[in-house]
């Protein structure tokens, strides 16, 4: 029960450990760079927002933490990430992806029955507890369960693209993550479920370490503890590439940002207005 | 080029008239005949389905349908006549049984390998030998079933029966049996499996791993819980194809399985399948309208209907599944009713006690090992299944070549047959060959090329044309031996003063009639690879439509038709059962003649002399039979290593125009 108190303390103002720590990470696919060199850290039960332009990378980095770049040909991740002190290309990645959960862009549920999508992550992990006791625990969580309590055994793809996005998120919270990584979880819902997530985020946050990209910036400046910043720039003779900009608590990136491109970003127009 | 002249902005006074009435009327006329050779392949069908019609009425006026479908001997030419097609199907069904069977599991995980697991240069490797499996002539497949397949099992049955515990439940192996004969179909329906089911797999959505894989899935687990599912019914649709593939064939069946009908699901003894018995009727000199004429015909339109089915409803599933795939990767963003009908959501249940991150957490065990080392075995299988070919291959050529390779030399290659296999030689079946080669060139290509052309570039894409195309999938899956049927009927029968009878022309044309689908696939298929940019420039510069076609499209398509040929002729060359059917001569004495009456008359080929070599007892003319199969297959192997180099020759060339 030591850690009920870590847990417990959602508004507690002294900084949180550092989970994962990345230092001079770079992403290329096919030998051409999408991000590079990306120092930082991400503390632990907090929401760490990404944002920036179409095309800076942040997805890329984001699918650095569970290694699911690996699974893609011809790509290459650069430079060192630790999680918990330990480096990530050291540990087995699918141990590694039962404690990082990945909650995708487009809702990706199994054809299968709704029961049977979160129960087959349990399995696969050889979870020796109830499982359909921890079905309804997570459907619950997602505020699902209530939904479609009647219909467990239905297939997954009959709900709506926001059911299935909570249906998603309970898939992965039901094997008891760590880190939870979201890759523009909201955006391609309509606003009613997108605003489900949000409020379910915010339900979250006090459990877990989520790392979120999003287009939103409402999104962002509604949940995020700290926001990084991620830009395009262009190489002399190179393509574009994504680089970190400003990373800081989430309230400094958008009332006092440091640097002029994240003023630029997250107050269009600033540049007119001096 | 120091002074460019631009041509006067006015028009130029021939241009304001129409183009030339010469053009127009040419136009008209290669149309005509464009949409006449596209009509054929609806004639073939039409011809197919009202020979047996006719044929079965007749076999229906002197049986009843209650017999035949009860009666359970097979006896058509007995006085005590008993017509039971159960004792056909029976054994029909127990071949393909078998065959899907293995070919299943082998089919099934060398998609897996291939697809999942596959180094890309192994996989270049891997997966033209497993696909030629199914390109390998069939009656290899029956030579081989017969003379090392069931040796082996009987010495492998021998050896389990000496065992004390097992021993007494051996049962005796027949020479003839549908053990061996299914286990070689399935040989030959593996490729097919295989490659379907890899494109069942490739077309599970990209999504659906990267959720498996987020879920701390390993590879095997997450083929194994979520592609396999995901795909299956598109492996379900593989299996169907196959399937009636497996019901179809009839040169394994004919010569490995045996020639006694009997009501049995027993597969260790002599039996006969459908197209066994159309090959044994086939054998002797039927009387037409007689009542074993009538139903050869009967059992032909059975197998016709069935395989026709089968294949309906693995191009439908085929369809169907690539359209759910498709529908699964396009976002579904509507809002259910319950949602709208809650504007205001009630927060999520906050307390999340039970899930929040306690680590370690006790309840998921550390079993990493065990998926690990589960992983590796599952891998090791699916490569296995994957080195089918190969195995095959290399099995195959050895024991052919330890057979045939002392029988072949200048003599085997330049003689008649004879009684005496030391005299022997396959000069009349070479020669036969070739000319059957040529002259169903010469027939069905400008009729299939032709075809092709209307059917891609003139004919207007709606649902009758996807009907046409579904119905050319359906004709080229036909088995040849239905063909061979429509063959006796209408070019050795009905058109006799035409063909004189069984006779060479009789047998190019049915060839013919066998190739024009695939002729037809391949040649669209090329036909669509030309970019339609190149299309829309021949229009600009004014040409009209057989124009674009004819200085456009069919240069540029010509290398894609050039292969597509080759291969299909390689098909054709190992047709066996259709030249059977139609009454190929055991003994021709001489080479055919080039005139009307060498035209006409009898012939045989490289194909039907295996068969008839085969067939007999003595192991000399085994060992004929496979150094003519060795013979067969180099020419198979030339006209594919011709296709490649004609197609690396004019890629060469056409970079060179670039």
């Amino acid at each position: 029960m030591t850690t009920q108190s870590v847990w417990g303390s959602p508004s507690n103002p002294q900084p949180q450990p550092s989970i994962f720590s990345l230092e001079n990470v770079g992403v290329t696919y096919h030998g051409t760079p999408a991000i590079q060199g990306v120092t930082m850290d991400i503390y632990q039960n907090q929401i760490t927002g990404f944002i920036g332009p179409s095309g800076c990378g942040k997805s890329s980095l984001l699918r650095c933490f569970n290694r699911l770049n690996s699974l893609i040909p011809d790509t290459q991740v650069m430079g060192r990430i630790t999680f918990h002190g330990q480096e990530l290309k050291q540990m087995n990645p699918v141990s590694l992806r039962r404690r990082i959960g990945m909650v995708f862009q487009r809702p990706n549920p199994f054809p299968k029955s709704i029961y049977h999508n979160i129960a087959v992550g349990l399995r696969v992990n050889h979870y020796n507890g109830n499982i359909d006791e921890r079905v309804e625990q997570s459907l619950a969580a997602v505020g699902l369960w209530e939904e479609v309590k009647n219909k467990l055994h239905h297939n997954a793809l009959e709900l709506s693209g926001g059911q299935q996005q909570r249906l998603c998120i309970a898939r992965t919270l039901a094997l008891n993550p760590e880190v939870i990584l979201m890759d523009e979880p909201t955006s391609s819902l309509d606003p009613i479920s997108a605003g489900r997530i949000d409020d379910l985020l915010m339900a979250m946050k006090r459990h877990y370490t989520i790392i979120i990209v999003t287009h939103n910036l409402k999104q962002a400046a509604l949940i995020s503890d700290r926001v990084a910043f991620f830009n395009v720039e262009t190489i002399p003779n190179r393509n574009h590439v994504g680089r970190l900009v400003e990373y800081a608590p989430t309230l400094d990136i958008f009332v006092h940002p440091s640097q002029p491109a994240t003023w630029e970003y997250v107050i269009p127009g600033s540049r007119y207005a001096g | 080029m120091s002074s460019l002249k631009l041509p006067p902005h006015r028009p130029a006074p021939q241009s304001r008239q129409s183009i030339p009435l010469t053009t127009l009327c040419q136009e008209r006329v290669i149309q005509s005949f464009l949409a006449l050779a596209a009509a054929i392949p609806v004639l073939i069908s039409v011809t197919i389905l009202g020979i047996f019609l006719y044929e079965a009425f007749f076999f229906f006026q002197d049986v009843s349908f209650w017999q035949f479908f009860t009666d359970t001997e097979w006896t058509p030419s007995f006085s005590s006549r008993k017509v039971g097609i159960g004792v056909l199907a029976s054994a029909t069904l127990m071949i393909a049984l078998i065959a899907t069977l293995f070919a299943i599991p082998f089919g099934v995980l060398a998609a897996i390998y291939l697809h999942e697991y596959a180094p890309p240069l192994l996989r270049r490797i891997l997966k033209p030998t497993l696909e030629a499996l199914s390109g390998i002539p069939t009656i290899v497949y029956g030579y081989f079933a017969l003379l090392f397949v069931t040796p082996l099992l009987q010495d492998g049955f021998a050896r389990l029966g000496n065992l004390p515990l097992i021993g007494g439940m051996m049962p005796e192996l027949d020479g003839f049996n549908a053990l061996s004969a299914g286990l070689m179909t399935g040989v030959l329906i593996a490729p097919i499996i295989s490659s379907i089911s890899e494109d069942a797999i490739a077309n599970v959505p990209q999504q659906l791993r990267e959720g498996g894989y987020a879920l701390g899935f390993t590879k095997r687990e997450l083929i194994w819980r979520i592609l396999l599912p995901t795909a299956f019914p598109g492996i379900i649709a593989a299996i169907t194809l196959a399937a009636s593939r497996a019901l179809g064939e009839t040169m394994i069946a004919a010569i490995a399985a045996g020639q006694n009908p009997q009501l049995t699901l027993n597969p260790f003894i002599t039996v006969e399948s459908m197209t066994a018995f159309i090959i044994q009727v086939s054998l002797g000199d039927v009387p037409a309208d007689s009542f074993i004429f009538h139903a050869i015909f009967t059992v032909g339109f059975v197998l016709f209907l069935i395989t026709l089915s089968l294949n309906w409803l693995g191009h439908w599933l085929v369809r169907r599944h690539q359209q759910i795939m498709t529908g699964m990767a396009i976002p579904t963003a509507e809002i259910s009713a319950t949602e709208l009908e809650q504007p205001a959501p009630p927060p999520p249940s906050v307390s999340l006690p039970k899930l929040a991150p306690n680590r370690p957490d006790q309840h998921f065990e550390q079993s990493l090992n065990r998926r690990d080392s589960r992983d590796r075995l599952f891998v090791a299988f699916t490569f296995l299944a994957a080195l089918l070919g190969i195995i095959m291959f290399a099995t195959l050529l050895l024991t052919i070549l330890q057979q045939g390779l002392p029988s072949l030399d200048w003599q085997f290659l330049t003689r008649f047959p004879s009684r005496r296999p030391e005299d022997a030689g396959i000069f009349a079946g070479l020669m036969g060959t070739l000319w059957l080669l040529g002259l169903t060139a010469l027939f069905a290509f400008p009729i299939g090329i032709g075809a092709a052309i209307y059917l891609e570039e003139y004919l207007p894409k709606n649902y009758a044309s996807y009907l046409l195309e579904i119905h050319l999938d359906n004709l080229a899956a036909i088995p040849s031996i239905i063909y061979g049927l429509l063959g006796l009927a209408i070019f050795a029968r009905t058109l006799r003063f035409i063909t004189g009878g069984a006779s060479l022309l009789s047998a190019a044309l049915v060839l013919t009639v066998i190739v024009l689908p695939l002729v037809i696939i391949t040649t669209r298929a090329a036909l669509r690879s030309v970019s339609d940019t190149q299309r829309q420039a021949g229009y600009g510069v004014g040409m009209t439509r057989w124009q674009v076609i004819y200085h456009v499209i069919l240069p540029t398509a010509l290398p894609r038709i050039l292969t597509g040929m080759l291969l299909t002729l390689s098909r054709a060359i190992g047709e066996t059962a259709p030249l059977i059917a139609i009454g190929a001569a055991a003994f021709v004495p001489v080479a055919p003649a080039l005139s009307l009456e060498g035209l006409q008359g009898g012939f045989t080929t490289l194909t039907t002399q295996i068969f008839y070599w085969v067939s007999r007892p003595k192991v000399e003319f085994h060992n004929l039979a496979a150094a003519t199969i060795l013979v067969l297959g180099g020419i198979v192997l030339g006209m594919n290593i011709l296709a490649v180099l004609l197609r690396d020759f004019y890629r060469s060339h056409q970079k060179k125009v670039l």
